[in-house]
């Protein structure tokens, strides 16, 4: 028996306003924790992707749908360009570096990119085995994408027309898987690439076309600048000069991030608010208490308990409730996130590590416990203040 | 922020001071010591006329009767000499040990050890067991519990049976019972009751009697009763009348 058991016991005693304390102090956990997962996740993903790519380059149309599409391999992209045009851009003396690519063709739902070996080096993706894809009809692999569907290196798959799953598959071209990526927390983990004369041979050109190939269409083109000044002028000169497109994505990330940034902040006040109404339940449940329980803490004085020992039991009985409320809340919140990753996650490119806590995650726990202790000191120091002699005679009587 | 009382081996009392500091606390010696002294007391609550108490000495091992009529200050006097109100004039001593020496920590520990206390409505820490409200007393007291202690005071007082009962579960009897194990819980020098026979019938205030005289000798504890229930006169030698 001890101050912790005897706290302990006592906040067992009104298990309905305890658990109504902790339900609270569980849901401003558990909101807290998943906006701040989720939030960082969202921004490191975005962030993570964008890489080196200064600009970025296709049909016209939303910029903002282009970045998705083209960047992150969300959207669906804005529609084609020519491949030559894109080329006498790549030329201007303000670009470094360009990459091409030409995607709508899918996997069981997974983005199959035609491309150049640049794109994966932008990323510095690492081959966990076998080599990347160099003739028509290779493809290597996201490590995601492998290991979703099981595939290895040699084993071969038909591309689908389209991002939908029930698509018409492409029956005649068989691609070979040649390599594998490792896991790398990039778009690329969700994608299948090839080469692009792969994805120019399922897609023959209509009638009338000629086959030369700078005469092909490409998606998107992303860009690199030699030099940021780049920025002042390359987008509304193609903008303006070209039938193409140019949008930034830091910008455009920027611009999105304002108003996913306000509704997270919305929703982190709705977790404080709910928070703080969990200690104010403390604080009400325990100032109601003080009269009936005047008397049981008289008689632990009278048994020899000190004023500081009475003190640090009640404020113990409200650490208890926050480090459970606490507790559950993470473990709410982190189920939660598992869901998540297993779901959302990867269709919206964000990885989650639902397992992983983050350091602010770990604050908010002296956080909790801090609100907990301030909701009651004032019941603790009344409690404290009472005359032991006067309580335990006014009873009798 | 919790406070671990510990026996005798640790440097530091509960109240974080060094027991060096104040040797005089615990334990003490009361092999030639009257166990309980008063002398020259008065006390007034404010704006109330001034109470004067008479002196008296109570023997290790004693027994000693406090009676009064109803508002003469019986319940007063039994908090000052167990420190639950401070000393305004003259001097109340516990085996030697005067109570206005020490601070109210002190007193606190000092009482919880050396004084067990019976109130004439037995109340207990509700969220406990019956047992565990032994152990509690143990522990504010003597520092630790000791489970099998806390069932052989059970086991006299006959309500061994109850332990791990609820203490609401309990009735009458079996309350003043448990009130009375409870004083004696934490193996005090001295177990002081205020009333304890008053609203019982001839019966029960016969064998609540019985029960804090054996307890106590059992115990090696005096006693002192303060009460203005005249059936109790016959069973003590040594009365002080306020
Ligand atoms: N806390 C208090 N404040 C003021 N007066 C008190 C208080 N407690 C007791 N008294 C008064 O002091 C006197 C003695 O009370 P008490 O010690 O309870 O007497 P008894 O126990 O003999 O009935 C009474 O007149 C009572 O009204
Ligand atoms: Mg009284």
């Amino acid at each position: 028996m001890n101050t912790l058991k005897i706290s302990f016991y006592n906040v067992l005693r009104k298990p309905l306003s305890a658990l109504l304390t902790i339900v609270m102090l569980v849901l401003g956990t558990a909101l807290v924790s998943v906006l701040l997962q989720v939030g960082t996740s969202l921004d490191e993903g975005f962030r993570k992707n964008i890489k080196g790519i200064d600009m970025v380059v296709g049909a016209k149309g939303s910029p903002l749908g282009l970045i998705l599409s083209a960047v992150y391999q969300i959207d669906n992209p804005t529609g084609n360009i020519s491949r030559r045009e894109a080329q006498e851009l790549s030329r201007h003396r303000l670009i470094e570096n360009t990459i091409e690519l030409s995607f709508g063709d899918s996997y069981k739902g997974r983005r199959i990119v035609g491309t150049s070996h640049d794109y994966p080096a932008l990323y510095e993706m690492e081959l966990s085995e076998g080599r990347l894809w160099e003739e028509t009809f290779e493809a290597t692999l996201g490590a995601q994408v492998a290991n979703e569907f099981g595939l290895k290196v040699g084993d071969t798959f038909f591309s689908a027309h389209g991002s939908d799953v029930e698509a018409e598959l492409h029956d005649d071209h068989p691609f070979t898987v040649t390599g594998i990526f490792e896991p790398s927390g990039t778009v690329i983990d969700r994608l299948l690439l090839t080469d692009q004369r792969s994805v120019w041979e399922l897609h023959p050109p209509a009638p009338g076309d000629t086959l030369v190939e700078h005469n092909r269409e490409i998606t998107a083109m992303l860009v690199m600048f030699k030099n940021k000044m780049g920025i002042l002028t390359l987008p509304r000169y193609v903008n303006k000069e070209t039938s193409m497109q140019a949008a930034l994505p830091a910008i455009e990330i920027n611009r999105l991030f304002e108003l996913f940034g306000l509704g997270i902040a919305a929703l982190r006040v709705v977790a404080i608010v709910i928070m703080v109404l969990g200690g104010i339940s403390i604080f009400v449940s325990m100032l109601n208490a003080l009269k009936e329980r005047a008397y049981e803490m008289a008689i632990i004085r009278s048994m020899g308990a000190m004023r500081r020992q009475v003190f640090g039991m009640i404020i113990t009985e409200a650490v208890i409730l926050g480090i459970i409320g606490y507790i559950f809340g993470m473990l709410l919140a982190h189920a939660g996130l598992y869901t998540l990753s297993q779901t959302a996650g990867d269709e919206f490119g964000i990885a989650i590590d639902p397992w992983h806590i983050m350091t602010e995650e770990l604050w908010l726990s002296g956080g909790i416990v801090l609100l907990c202790i301030i909701a009651a000191i004032v019941p603790a120091v009344k409690t404290v203040r009472m005359d032991v002699s006067k309580v335990l005679s006014s009873y009798a009587q | 922020m919790l406070q671990k009382l510990t026996d005798g081996g640790s440097e530091k009392a509960a109240n974080g001071l060094p027991l060096t500091a104040h040797p005089e606390i615990l334990p003490f010696d009361v092999e030639n010591q009257p166990i309980l002294k008063s002398s020259q007391l008065k006390y007034s609550y404010p704006g109330q006329p001034e109470i004067s108490f008479p002196d008296f000495v109570c023997d290790r091992g004693g027994h000693l009767l406090i009676t009064g009529n109803s508002g003469t200050g019986k319940t007063t006097l039994l908090h000052l000499l167990s420190g639950l109100l401070r000393v305004q004039k003259g001097d109340v001593e516990i085996a030697g040990k005067n109570l206005k020496d020490f601070s109210q920590a002190e007193l606190d520990r000092f009482r919880g050890r050396h004084v067990g206390l019976v109130f004439q409505q037995p109340r207990f820490i509700s969220s406990l067991s019956v047992i565990d409200n032994i152990g509690a007393a143990q522990y504010f007291g003597a520092g630790k519990s000791d489970r099998s202690a806390a069932l052989g005071l059970l086991e006299s007082l006959g309500i061994a049976d109850k332990a791990s009962k609820p203490t609401g579960e309990l009735s009458g009897g079996e309350r003043q019972r448990l009130a009375i194990a409870r004083a004696l819980a934490a193996k005090p020098a001295v177990v002081m009751a205020d009333e304890p026979t008053s609203s019982l019938d001839d019966e029960n205030a016969e064998l609540v009697y019985n029960l804090l005289a054996r307890e106590s000798s059992d115990y090696n504890a005096a006693l002192v009763v303060v009460s203005h229930d005249g059936r109790l006169k016959e069973k003590f030698q040594n009365r002080v009348e306020l």
